[in-house]
């Protein structure tokens, strides 16, 4: 499967069109599931996800863009975390937003 | 708390705001089957480190696969929800350990099982798996770990730091054994400091666990001991840990200085745990389908046993497993592991103990490798002789049936035979000390009890104590710190011994 994710794939993060309808024609509902897994593990690799509350700013972009080279940037507005960003690369997740604070405060009083 | 307190709390930590990425390793769950979770992600999470699931339970990866790390629930409730998330901790699964768990009953993470509050505080976090003191940390084992059971003492001295194999089949004594080591340890014998002890409870009943405790209490014996309990009815993840867990504590006072003992009753039910999991993991199943590496799994919990040099402490972990055998087959794989294991072993047979001999010890099978350096040097005298009598009247003793046809030295030596076993008994929970021991294995082992008849040979060791101490106070007093006894204590010790066996005859 992670051969056929690596074709489907092109080196920018792009579905190849001609791959993807081979693919969808071809395998059976349960080689589906597990090409989706690996899909969505591949895309999890390659894409960086930035969750940001309040005011983007481009510096914040590039300095998330060159902890992470080769990788592309996804980035969206979530006004759930209060302030602050949450980077999710890979199954990395770097949380320095007001929300993820509070949740470690809770967690931290919870233990004393 | 108090609200004030709470109050206090949350104004000191949003007064001092720094905001400090928090930076995690997620895993979401895939499968769960049996207390077995499979999850992807957690790429860089190790391998026997504790994750923690999104409802704040609790796991221990046992396997790293390329794309899927399993985990082993710790929890009795393992039903975990497939897609729930989990996260890497970075840190080993640990235990927190002070003189506050003595006289408890806890399951393998510290939770009280006795119905009682408890609050550790102080003492130390220490890991389950720890790697086992090398070899120059060690001091050679020299000190004697008395069980108060003359057989074990007399025969196979158990030292501090070692460890001592019980094996045998159900119901021939071995857990009475090891309780009465520990009630044994009271008494502080010959003035040796005291022992700290942990009996480990593995895959026991909880009514037997229950009368392990009650007994424990009774005698007195709580106060300097430690009982982790994952019982059968638990899950096998608990199981498998508990040994971990006892182990870990006992590290814990040897590291203080202090000298700790660790029963693991049994290791044979631990195995099975283990071979469950191993099996609900996919592992290769090898000999009796245990996986291939229930050997290391015995070898790295046995080898955290030792006795620690003065730069280290000069403390010590003794370890007394326990295996359990079928229809008396030590050579079964289990059995055999540990015995290579150990530094000796105590072998209990269902024979002796039908036929009224308890502890049913069988001596030609037991061994301590440590030998006399465990012993008190009076008792190590009188039980050399002792020993040597005993082997001849074993190989005599299907002789002994043609009674007058034999000449007179062998009827000796089985008339000796006979007084020696009889000494040998003993009734459960009731442990003597050194110098009761001593005198009672040097009169059946010199030959002064084979006028007196075998059934008042228990009699004799009733007596004989008081005869000593009302009559030959002074020589009590001599022998009491367990030193060589010279010709004229000896002289002395036959005289006193041999007026007591007049009355008897």
């Amino acid at each position: 499967m992670k051969r056929l994710v690596a074709l489907a794939l092109t080196p920018d993060g792009q579905v190849n069109d001609a791959v993807a309808a081979e693919i969808l024609a071809g395998l059976s509902r349960s080689e589906l599931k597990k090409f989706l897994a690996a899909l969505r593990t591949e895309l999890k690799k390659r894409i960086v996800q930035v969750a940001v509350a309040g005011r983007r700013g481009s510096t914040m972009e590039e300095v998330i863009a060159a902890a992470y080279p080769g990788r592309r940037l996804d980035v969206e507005n979530d006004e759930s975390l209060g302030a602050g960003v949450k980077v999710s690369a890979g199954d990395d997740i770097v949380d320095a937003s007001v929300h993820g604070y509070i949740r470690e405060m809770i967690e931290e009083l919870g233990s004393t | 708390m108090k609200a004030e307190d709470l109050v206090r709390q949350i104004e000191e930590k949003l007064g001092s705001l720094a905001v400090r990425p928090e930076v995690a390793n997620m895993g979401r769950v895939v499968s769960v089957a049996d207390g077995i979770v499979r999850a992807d992600g957690l790429s860089r999470a190790g391998y026997g480190e504790l994750v923690e699931f999104e409802d704040g339970r609790r796991g221990l990866i046992m396997n790293l696969d390329e794309d899927f790390a399993s985990i082993l629930v710790l929890s009795e409730n393992n039903s975990v929800p497939e897609g729930m998330e989990v996260r890497s901790t970075g840190t080993p699964l640990s235990l927190q350990v002070s003189d506050d768990l003595l006289g408890r009953v806890i399951d393998p993470f510290g939770t009280s099982l006795d119905g009682k509050p408890l609050s550790v505080t102080g003492g130390s976090l220490v890991a389950l798996e720890r790697i086992a003191p090398g070899v120059t940390k060690r001091a050679p084992v020299d000190m004697p770990l008395k069980t108060g059971v003359k057989v074990v003492d007399a025969l196979t001295p158990i030292g501090r730091g070692q460890r001592q194999l019980l094996v045998g089949d159900r119901n021939t004594g071995k857990t009475a054994l090891v309780i009465d080591t520990i009630i044994n340890q009271r008494s502080r014998d010959l003035g040796l400091p005291q022992v700290v002890c942990i009996y480990c409870a593995i895959g026991q009943k909880r009514g037997s666990i229950a009368r392990t405790v009650a007994k424990l209490q009774d005698e007195g014996a709580m106060g300097y001991t430690i009982v982790v309990a994952a019982s059968a009815s638990t899950p096998a993840s608990l199981q498998y840990l508990a040994p971990f867990a006892a182990c870990a504590i006992g590290e814990y006072f040897m590291e203080k200085g202090r000298d700790a003992l660790v029963v693991y009753d049994d290791l044979s039910r631990h195995a099975w745990a283990y071979r469950q999991i191993s099996l609900l993991l996919g592992r290769p199943a090898g000999r009796e389908a245990y996986p291939g590496d229930i050997f290391y799994l015995h070898s790295r919990l046995l080898e955290r046993a030792a006795r620690l040099n003065e730069a280290g402490g000069g403390g010590s972990l003794t370890a007394l497993p326990i295996i359990q055998t079928q229809a008396g087959d030590i050579s079964a794989y289990i059995p055999t592991n540990v015995i290579s294991i150990t530094d000796g072993q105590i072998y209990l047979e269902t024979d002796l103990f039908n036929s009224g001999i308890r502890p049913a010890v069988n001596a030609g099978l037991s061994v301590s490798r440590v030998g006399g350096k465990a012993q008190s040097r009076s008792l190590r005298q009188v039980s050399g002789l002792m020993r040597l009598e005993l082997a001849q009247y074993q190989s005599l003793a299907a002789f002994s049936q043609f009674g007058s046809d034999l000449d007179e030295a062998t009827q000796k030596r089985i008339t000796r035979g006979k007084r020696i076993v009889e000494i040998l008994k003993q009734p459960q929970f009731s442990p003597i000390d050194d110098l009761a021991q001593t005198v009672s294995i040097h009169a059946a082992g010199t030959g002064l009890l084979d006028e007196v008849p075998a059934e008042k040979v228990a009699e004799f060791e009733r007596r004989v104590m008081d005869h000593l101490r009302t009559g030959s106070a002074d020589l009590c007093a001599r022998m009491a710190s367990g030193a060589k006894m010279d010709d004229a204590t000896v002289k002395e010790l036959d005289a006193a011994v041999a007026e007591l066996a007049r009355t008897l005859r």
